[in-house]
């Protein structure tokens, strides 16, 4: 079992290491395994070594996160979204964001807690907190306890998986002198609440795979609940979180394919036990705890706020005072109607003008009449809604109310315009009615064109006939409305709706849109909405009862609106921004990100990793697949390069951190949103994590007498050679100089001199600014 | 024990076995009692397949010969009964047959292979190069039966393949007939074979590579016999042919690859000596890599030879190829560039074009005159090289070279206007270089006009500093802002009419093909044009990969328009379901003959039930393997299960998913070859179940004719439609098996 000997070794066969009996390999996991004898002449110093480690992280931690936490007391890049957010929890105004709730939740949640009242709104970079008496400071010392957390957390993950107090310190002291977790860590953003969550499921789960010789017990039911709620937490500050469910499910199939084998003496009875004990914990827990707290975000935002626009009218009724309900009319036929585009907010136009005969493609028009997509209203923007069904009665109905008569309300009633009535739509000005008819239009040659036909022309009715469609009728009423009610205009002959886009016509169309029938009528982008009928009078009654009435929404309604919108909204963060990156990028650290400047004092925050340790890492990663490969290969030929336990050790932790790298980063590539340096933040911890592996499985032999057993367990020894200590010195001491050398971009406190701003400029991808 | 020379007498005694010779017998199942983790493993690398199947002439024979006379029947039956140009015809027996009878250079996605083939077999109809419409019908007296019957070829071919394959892969006799009918009855394969299409040369030979890895697979324990060999060079045949009929065919090389990586690690795992692992390594390397990759060069040097003219794909490839070609404006020009003459310049950088500029201008930064890259030819690409100062008289002064060194002005012809860069704006995409304008009149003196010339390389007999027209490559270097002249094939946006840009490059990298260019067209009227073929010199090998940078640029290029509702294109996730059949022509009145490209709808929910069955079944086989439950497999049937289901499942998926993260426009006989690979896995299926169920030959011949006698009835219900269907519209309401169909109504039709 001893390492010393460096020869290979053949082993007599290659299962040597699966067929350890469940007992031998208790003792060890659990470090026994190896009787050391120098283990009782272990000095107090080394065998409370553990708590010193674990003391001297929190004290550095608390430094790196908290040193001058007040400056700048300015409103410092995305503190924009999630400082603005948090204000709108504690206005209680409904608010629209990609994110889960949970972790803007804590952040107003600590508001609360120092009675600041969210009356300010973060509206951009640079603004100032003093003078707006934002208590900034506390609402940041609040987030950083989060980031101040990381490091104790990693060291409490690297000791439970049985590394050194060495390994684990190596691992912990890299994670607190970071910059980009530094800079990251002690402003008012999501990532430091994500990133403790994440790295509270995977100490859960470290602690209860280390149960698993004591099934169903107390404390294996407590580390399994616990790795199941912080998931649901992970996941509820942000979707990135659904990676850590990966890893964990990963891991879990892992363990339940080690319970499935025979020869651990399980029956299929306990195997199902196992199986829907994991499932309650790690897969009903998390969704219970994501919809309760999405519950309790649609609980705190009852008021109306910047939030509305993205959602159907029905969900924006739903909020108080909302101005949807005050601006929503019965449109009866006969009223003149403005309608405008959801997507493009385009309003339905026409003009004298007509199509020109032949485009620039030598197709050929209808040279009918023009219906385009208007960005202003005009008085071309206005149209006669008029009913197929009744039309004598329809006209009388309208020389009446022409005339000015009185018509009473119950007869107003008849002629509001219903859901999947038959319709047609008169030009007020030309008085032409809207058509749509077999020829291609101008810029869409599978579209049909839309034009007008006079009202003399008997032949081509069909065409001018609409069925109208309001989305969502199931929920609503089937009343057509302004504002909120979102219609669609069907063709009744061709089936086409009508639809238009952001292209512009050419010069013939006025910059108009090209308006044209779209020939899949369910699309998202063919509805309408009605936004105002010309010359309408509201009376008090009517605002009264519009005040009323209020369909309800359940809970899971509202809930699949809001999820959907999240999701589409995210893959649309498309636009570029000037400081993206792409994934490959983050590992080798060839960009930061400029959070903040203060061109006075020539000051500036950048979002930078430590170069070094991104490096050193990169490495480690490295290292760690050519062992896996290495030994593998060798595995197969029956070859023993290293000691049994010491491979299961690298094969098992090192593989889960290796993975946990993995699933937290490559998922990136297959992205389409615009992506940012802090996206990388989480695996970087894992990244450091492996150095710190790669450290013990280098540099600690024998690997048993280092282990610990737990983060608050003793220590039976400290350090296994000069030259290891010399290793572990030397890269502490190289990451904390890199971190000191580039503090002043991290913690943006002190002026800097072009030189100096140069100096760091390592790589032409550093776009510091103030470098002249 | 010393495993390692016992192993290398088990390899050595391996080696002179003959091709076809007997079972070895350490495959004998050697006990009954199960052991689930055997302690030392058999040789999986070398050891003969389980229960090989012996080739029985008097019955395979018969059996191949019977299914591919009911093969010929179903691809041949009425074969010419539509005289219109069908489908994509247009381009495979038209447009593009024609230009290789007539030797005039077009471009096109796929690589040449499959056209070559169809246009000796339109040659060997027709005779004539004459030029057809691309829409309508075919003229009357050509002979388009002929060139469909040649392509039904490759389609009647895939039924005895099918069979052959599934014998190779060890399955009963029973199953391996099923699988050929299984071909035969398939609605969409049969349809696309029918007409002049690449899909059934594509499915042909991605089938032949299927058939020949199984085949070698089944030789594995003879390694180096006479068969061993026949079967790796004919892999490698298959997959030079099939990749270059069509690009999807580097699917098929993948599914080799993976196969021959998973042979060489249990090579290594069984402790093979080395030098025998070498020379598998090398066999494998020589046959699956060089010779492939022999082939679809071969059919490039074939596709270059026969098209020695100029034609309508000259622009996309260098001005070189260009002026080798008989024909081509480029051929006969004047050599030398001299000072006032008319120049076309063209950047080396491939997807960039030519300089050009036209009245329009800049949205925002100087606002001057717009400069770009055009790929087209056009009056607007003309520049004229003018010296600096005014003094020389282009007409009359004696006529000066244009020397390495020289510092020049060029004047756009149309405008009269001057190249022009500055330091004080940057570019419009590429925000470090500076902009390129088109600004002031040749009569002033602005040294931000002057650019110095620069040859980077003279690549004719004469090189004495001189610019000569298509030989030199040269650099246009700012005379003030030392920047280089640069087109970098970045699309501009639509006020620059989505050309490229064209900038001025402050990166200083000489050797980027971005910042070098050729002159392309040369006009002077005072030089003699000399012929341009006897001067210029190219590579085949640069040719070549040019050209299939090209390919692949219009293949991405081929992005669809969401917002155009289409009812021929259809999703990948739609596919194994049958969701969205196509029709194959537009016109679909009364009278018409119409052929519908739907599959039989019960083999492809079937074999797509069977692909996601596999794997479930692999997981369900490990767990039971684990739980140490006896009697889950005959010795060496775990193997079989593995090695037979691998090839065709990891097939099917190869084929498949790739399509979900292409963007370009995909069809549903995209699926044809991954169906190929699911039909076989569904024969697989049955063989597997009669084998699990232990079922005698009788019953087994029951199933599989109960199975046969379905398919073959559902085959002939949609037959109407897959032979030409000529009769009433409303007997084909009934053929309507989904809502989503458009074979009676189109929901969306005009």
């Amino acid at each position: 079992m001893s390492v010393d000997e460096p020869q290979l070794k053949r082993r007599p066969g290659k299962d040597v290491v699966g067929e350890l009996s469940p007992d031998k390999q208790l003792q060890q996991d659990s470090g026994h395994a190896v009787a050391v004898g120098s283990s009782a002449k272990a000095s107090g110093f080394v065998k409370n070594s553990s708590s010193y480690a674990f003391m001297a992280v929190v004290v550095l931690s608390f430094i790196t996160r908290y040193y001058r936490i007040w400056d700048p007391a300015q409103v410092v890049f995305d503190e924009v979204h999630f400082g603005k957010f948090a204000s709108y929890y504690l206005r209680r105004e409904y608010y629209f964001d990609v994110h889960p709730p949970l972790a803007k939740m804590l952040i107003a949640l600590g508001g609360w807690l120092i009675g600041y009242d969210g009356h300010f709104l973060f509206e951009k970079i640079g603004m100032d907190y003093v003078s707006n008496g934002v208590p900034y400071m506390m609402l940041r010392g609040w987030v950083a306890l989060f980031g101040f957390a990381l490091p104790p957390l990693v060291y409490m993950i690297m000791a439970e998986s049985g590394y050194s107090v060495v390994a684990a310190m190596l691992a912990a002291l890299l994670v607190t002198f970071d910059n980009a977790l530094v800079t990251q860590g002690r402003l008012i953003l999501l990532d430091n609440i994500m990133i403790f969550f994440m790295l509270a499921s995977v100490y859960s789960y470290v602690k209860f795979y280390k149960q698993r010789y004591r099934p169903f017990g107390a404390q294996w039911w407590t580390w399994l609940l616990s790795t199941g709620v912080m998931l649901g937490c992970v996941v509820s500050c942000k979707l990135v979180g659904l990676f850590t469910i990966a890893l964990v499910g990963v891991a879990v199939i892992f363990d339940l394919r080690r319970i499935l084998d025979i020869r651990r003496g399980y029956t299929m009875f306990d195997f199902w036990g196992h199986f829907v004990a994991r499932a309650f914990a790690l897969i009903a827990v998390p969704v219970v705890i994501y919809l309760s707290l999405f519950a309790a975000h649609l609980a705190i935002l009852t008021r109306t706020g910047p939030g509305d626009a993205y959602h159907t009218s029905q969900f924006q009724m739903q909020l108080i005072d909302n101005p949807m309900t005050k601006s929503s009319f019965d449109v009866h036929y006969g009223d003149q109607i403005a309608i405008r585009h959801r997507e493009t907010g385009a309003f339905l136009d026409s003009n004298i003008e007509r199509y020109p005969l032949r485009y620039e493609d030598q197709r050929v028009s209808s040279q009918g009449q023009q219906v385009t997509g208007a960005a202003d209203k005009t008085d071309n923007s206005f149209w006669i809604i008029k009913p197929m069904n009744n039309q004598e009665a329809y006209a009388q109905f309208v020389a009446r109310r022409q005339a000015g008569e009185d018509i009473t309300q119950a007869e107003m009633k008849k002629w509001v315009v219903h859901h999947t009535d038959l319709v047609q739509l008169q030009h007020a000005a030309t008085g032409s009615n809207m058509r749509t008819h077999d020829v291609a239009s101008p810029m869409t040659s599978t579209n049909m064109e839309f034009t007008t036909l006079a009202l003399n022309d008997t032949a081509h009715v069909d065409d001018t006939v609409w069925k109208l469609e309001i989305d969502g009728a199931k929920y609503n009423s089937t009343l057509l409305k302004t504002s909120s009610s979102f219609i669609r205009f069907v063709s009744n002959k061709h089936g086409v709706a009508m639809w238009t886009h952001p292209k512009k016509l050419p010069e013939w169309g006025h910059g108009h849109q090209e308006i044209n029938g779209k020939k899949d009528p369910t699309a998202k982008s063919t509805l309408w909405a009605i936004t105002e009928i010309r010359d309408r009078k509201i009376t008090a009654e009517e605002v009264e009862e519009m005040n009323k009435k209020q369909t309800g929404m359940s809970f899971f309604e509202k809930f699949v609106e809001l999820q959907g919108l999240m999701i589409k909204h995210n893959n649309a963060l498309t636009t570029v921004h000037p400081f993206q990156s792409t994934p490959i990028s983050w590992p080798l650290l060839l960009r930061g990100i400029s959070f903040w400047t203060d061109s006075e004092q020539r000051k500036q925050i950048y979002l930078l990793g430590n170069p070094i340790g991104w490096w050193i890492s990169d490495l480690a990663l490295l290292a760690f697949a050519i062992c896996l490969v290495g030994l593998e290969a060798c595995d197969m030929r029956n070859y023993e390069v290293v000691d049994a336990v010491v491979r299961r050790h690298l094969l098992r932790s090192g593989g889960f951190i290796a993975f946990a790298w993995f699933i937290h980063y490559f998922p990136f590539f297959m992205m389409g949103r615009s992506l940012f340096l802090h996206h990388y933040l989480p695996a970087s911890i894992f990244a450091y994590m492996m150095v710190a592996a790669c450290f013990q499985f280098f540099c600690v032999h024998p690997y048993q007498l280092f282990a610990l057993r737990s983060w608050s367990s003793r220590a039976r020894a400290l350090l296994p050679s000069y030259s290891a200590s010399l290793i572990f010195v030397g890269l502490v001491a190289v990451q904390v100089a890199t971190f000191v050398y580039f503090a002043p971009l991290s913690y943006g406190t002190s002026s800097m001199t072009p030189e100096q701003v140069n100096g760091r400029r390592w790589l032409p991808g550093f776009d510091l600014h103030f470098q002249k | 024990m010393n495993s390692r020379e016992d192993s290398a007498r088990q390899h050595a005694a391996k080696r002179d076995c003959a091709a076809d010779s007997q079972a070895a017998p350490a495959q004998q199942p050697t006990g009954s009692k199960f052991v689930a983790y055997p302690l030392r493993r058999e040789p999986v690398s070398t050891s003969a397949p389980y229960q090989r199947n012996k080739w029985n002439s008097s019955v395979d024979g018969w059996l191949v010969l019977l299914l591919t006379v009911i093969c010929a029947f179903t691809r041949l039956y009425q074969i010419g009964l539509s005289n219109r140009v069908s489908w994509d015809e247009s381009y495979f027996n038209v447009r593009f047959s024609g230009m290789y009878l007539n030797h005039s250079y077009h471009h096109d996605v796929h690589p040449p292979l499959a056209k070559l083939l169809i246009s000796l077999s339109r040659f060997v109809a027709d005779g004539s190069n004459r030029t057809m419409e691309p829409k309508g019908n075919y003229p009357p007296d050509f002979n388009y039966t002929f060139t469909r019957c040649f392509t039904a070829l490759f389609g009647i071919g895939l039924a005895p393949l099918a069979y052959l394959t599934c014998f190779h892969l060890n399955m009963q006799r029973q199953a391996c007939f099923l699988a050929g009918l299984l071909v035969i009855a398939d609605n969409a394969l049969c349809v696309m074979s029918r007409f002049v299409l690449l899909d059934a040369p594509l499915l042909f030979f991605t089938a032949a590579a299927l058939c020949s890895i199984a085949g070698f697979q089944n030789t594995r324990h003879c390694a180096f016999s006479p068969a061993w060999w026949r079967w790796l060079l004919l892999t490698g045949a298959a997959l030079g042919l099939v990749s270059s009929s069509k690009w999807v065919g580097f699917f098929a090389v993948a599914l080799v690859g993976l196969y021959t990586m998973e042979e060489l690690l249990n090579m290594y795992a069984d402790f093979m000596p080395a030098s025998t692992a070498i020379k598998h390594f090398g066999a494998r390397v020589t046959a699956l890599i060089i010779l492939p990759i022999a082939i679809y060069m071969a059919s490039f040097a074939v596709h270059f030879a026969v098209l020695s003219h100029s034609g309508p794909g000259d622009a996309t490839m260098p001005p070189a190829f260009q002026a080798r070609l008989y024909g081509s404006k480029l051929s006969y020009q004047p050599f030398t560039v001299m000072y006032g003459s008319l120049l076309d310049l063209r950047s080396m950088h491939p997807g960039s074009g030519l300089l050009h500029s036209h009245p329009h201008k800049y949205p925002d930064g100087s606002q001057q005159q717009q400069v770009t890259g055009y790929s087209h030819s056009d009056s607007n690409n003309n520049w004229v090289i003018m010296r600096i100062g005014n003094e020389l008289n282009y007409t009359s002064d004696p006529l000066l070279p244009v020397k390495d060194g020289d510092t020049v002005r060029l004047m756009h012809k149309r405008t009269s206007t001057m190249l022009h860069s500055h330091r004080s704006y940057k570019a419009h995409v590429s925000t470090h270089d500076h902009e390129v304008t088109a600004y002031g009149k040749p009569e002033w003196n602005d040294t931000n006009n002057e650019w110095r010339i620069e040859i980077h390389k003279e690549e004719s007999s004469v090189a004495n500093g001189e610019i000569h027209a298509i030989t030199t490559q040269f650099r246009l270097r700012h005379a003030t802002t030392n920047c280089l002249l640069s087109a970098a094939g970045v699309k501009l946006p639509p006020w620059g009419f989505r050309q490229t840009e064209v900038s001025c490059s402050r990166s200083q990298s000489p050797r980027s093909a971005a910042n070098l260019w050729v002159v392309e067209r040369h006009a002077n009227p005072r030089v003699p044009s000399v012929d341009m073929r006897s001067i210029v010199k190219t590579s085949f090998i640069s040719n070549f990969l040019r050209l299939n940078m090209e390919m692949a640029r219009s293949n991405n290029a081929l992005i669809p328009d969401r917002d155009k509702y289409n009812h021929l294109e259809s999703d990948p996730w739609s596919w194994p379901f049958l969701v969205y059949p196509m029709r194959l022509l537009g016109s679909w009145k009364k009278g018409d003959i119409k052929y519908y490209e739907v599959g039989n709808p019960l083999i492809w929910w079937s074999s797509a039930l069977m692909c996601l069955l596999y794997p479930l079944q692999l997981a369900y086989y490990h767990v039971r393997q684990a739980r140490g439950v006896p009697g889950v497999w005959a010795p060496g049937e775990e193997r079989h299960f593995w090695n037979a289901g691998k090839l065709l499942w990891g097939g099917w998926m190869l084929h498949y998913l790739p399509f979900f993260a292409m963007g370009r426009v995909t069809y549903i006989h995209h699926y044809l070859p991954a169906l190929y690979f699911a039909v076989l896995l569904l024969a697989f299926e049955v063989d597997h179940f009669c084998r699990r169920l232990a079922l005698g030959e009788r019953p087994r011949t029951i199933v599989v004719a109960m199975c046969a006698v379905c398919m073959l009835a559902v085959f002939c219900w949609f037959a109407p439609l897959t032979f030409g269907y000529i009769g009433p519209m409303d007997d084909l309401k009934y053929r309507q098996w989904l809502p989503t169909w458009n074979i009676y109504r189109d929901k969306y039709s005009m």
